[in-house]
C-alpha cells in the first residue's frame, strides 16, 4: 500500500511537472435532450505524447507495450496496448472538443486527463492507470 | 503494371515530361463503377479514413485529389472500426467535417487486434458476428448523409498469422460490398503486393526499389505512391477527375527524404 500511495504521490509530482495543461477546461455534454454528464478535467494531468503517458504508467508498475509510439493526425495521437492482459487504447487529443464529444458519450472504465485517455475494458484497470497518471475515470 | 509504375517513379528524376504519368491501372471492381454527382455548387469532398497504412497513402492521394482542382480530399485517422459511442461520436465529427461525398476506407493490422480483443472480452461471442456487430452498423453510420464508400482490402503483410487473419477480415470485407449497393471494394495488393509480400519490386533498371517497410506492414514512400496512384484511379472513376500529369513528382518534391529513401517503421 505504501509503494502504491507512493507512486501516486509520484504521478501527481510528475503531474505537476507535466506543464503544457493550460486548464483543459470542462468536458461538457454538448447533446441535448438527453442525460448529461460532466467530467471535469481541470487539474488533471496533460501530457505531449503517448510515450510520456506511457512512461508514467510504467513508472507505476503499470506494464503496457506499444503497438506503436503512436499514430498521429491533425486531432490525436494513438495507440494500443494490452494491460493486464486486455487492449487498451492511448490517446493524446489536439483537439479539446473532440475530447469533450468523446467523454460526453459516457464510455464506461475511460481513465482521462486533461488531454488524454486510456480506454480499457475493466473499470478496476481504468482507476490504476488513471492512479498511475494523474487522472481520474468515467466511472468515478 | 507495377513495373511499369516503378519505372515511371524512379524516371521521374530526369525531369522528362511524362515521366511521372499517372499510371493507368485496370479498376478491381467486379461491378459497373457508380459516378457520384455532388452537389453542383461544391466541389466533391473525399475522406480518406483508416488506419496508419492507409495514412502512408493517403499523403499522396489527398494531393493527387486536390491537385486536380476538382475534388478535395483529408485524412482521418481511424485505425479501428467503432465498437461504441465513443468511436461512433468521432467518425461523425469526422463525417460532420468534411462532409464527404465519398470515403476511402482501410483497416487491417488495428482492426485484426481489435478483433481478437473483442473475443477475449467476449463483446463478439461468435467468428460470424463480426459483420452484423462491427462492419454494418459503421456502414450505416457513414453512409447516412448519402456518401458512397471505396473500401480498400489491407495490404498483405509479412507475418503470416497475421496475414491469414487479416485474410478472413478481408472476406468479410468483399462480402459486404456484395451486400450493400453503397461500397464498392479494391484491394490493396493489387497495386502494392499482387504476387504476395515483397519488400523491394525491381526498379526500371532491374535495381530493387523498397515499397514495403521493415516492419512488415507499413508503405515505403514509393509503395505509398503505387498505392495512392491505383486509388486515384478508382476515385477519378467515381468522381470523373482528372489526374494531374506531375502530381506523383510534384509530390515527391515535397517530402522529407527518409533515411535510406525508406525508414524501417511508420513515421507519423
Amino acid at each position: 500500500m505504501k509503494a502504491t500511495l507512493a507512486t501516486v504521490v509520484i504521478a501527481l509530482l510528475t503531474l505537476a511537472g507535466c506543464g503544457g495543461d493550460d486548464g483543459g477546461g470542462e468536458a461538457t455534454d454538448t447533446t441535448s435532450g438527453s442525460e448529461t454528464t460532466e467530467a471535469t478535467t481541470e487539474d488533471l494531468s496533460s501530457y505531449e505524447t503517448i510515450t510520456e503517458l506511457n512512461d508514467d504508467l510504467g513508472a507505476a508498475g503499470i506494464e503496457c507495450t506499444l503497438e506503436y509510439e503512436g499514430l498521429v493526425d491533425e486531432v490525436r495521437e494513438i495507440s494500443q496496448c494490452p494491460i493486464d492482459g486486455a487492449p487498451a487504447i492511448l490517446t493524446v487529443w489536439y483537439d479539446d472538443g473532440l475530447l469533450t464529444e468523446f467523454l460526453a458519450t459516457d464510455p464506461e472504465a475511460v481513465a482521462y486527463g486533461a488531454n488524454w485517455t486510456v480506454e480499457l475494458s475493466d473499470p478496476a484497470t481504468a482507476t490504476s492507470v488513471a492512479d498511475a497518471a494523474g487522472g481520474t475515470t468515467t466511472d468515478a | 503494371m507495377l513495373l511499369v509504375g516503378l519505372t515511371a517513379v524512379a524516371c521521374g528524376d530526369d525531369g522528362a515530361p511524362d515521366a511521372d504519368a499517372p499510371v493507368t491501372t485496370p479498376s478491381t471492381t467486379t461491378v459497373p463503377v457508380t459516378t457520384i454527382s455532388p452537389d453542383a455548387d461544391e466541389l466533391p469532398s473525399v475522406l480518406i479514413a483508416g488506419d496508419s497504412v492507409l495514412q502512408e497513402a493517403a499523403g499522396p492521394l489527398a494531393f493527387a485529389i486536390d491537385a486536380t482542382g476538382q475534388a478535395h480530399a483529408e485524412f482521418a485517422l481511424g485505425p479501428d472500426l467503432p465498437r461504441d459511442e465513443a468511436d461512433r461520436a468521432l467518425w461523425q465529427s469526422a463525417l460532420e467535417r468534411t462532409d464527404p461525398d465519398l470515403i476511402v476506407v482501410s483497416v487491417g493490422h488495428w482492426e485484426y487486434l481489435s478483433v481478437l480483443g473483442d473475443f477475449a472480452e467476449g463483446e463478439l461471442l461468435e467468428p460470424g458476428s463480426y459483420p452484423d456487430e462491427v462492419i454494418d452498423p459503421f456502414v450505416d453510420l457513414v453512409t447516412a448523409t448519402g456518401a458512397r464508400v471505396l473500401w480498400v482490402g489491407p495490404a498483405v503483410i509479412a507475418d503470416p498469422d497475421e496475414a491469414e487473419f487479416v485474410d478472413g477480415l478481408e472476406e468479410d470485407f468483399r462480402a459486404l460490398a456484395e451486400r450493400r449497393s453503397e461500397v464498392d471494394f479494391v484491394d490493396a495488393d493489387t497495386w502494392v503486393a499482387p504476387d504476395g509480400f515483397q519488400e523491394t519490386w525491381p526498379g526500371p533498371g532491374g535495381e530493387p526499389v523498397l515499397v514495403r517497410r521493415a516492419d512488415g506492414i507499413h508503405l515505403c514512400p514509393e509503395g505509398q505512391v503505387l498505392l495512392a496512384e491505383g486509388l486515384l484511379g478508382e476515385v477519378s472513376e467515381r468522381l470523373g477527375l482528372t489526374p494531374a500529369a506531375a502530381w506523383a513528382e510534384d509530390w515527391r518534391a515535397g517530402q522529407e527524404p527518409e533515411p535510406g529513401g525508406c525508414a524501417p517503421g511508420y513515421q507519423g
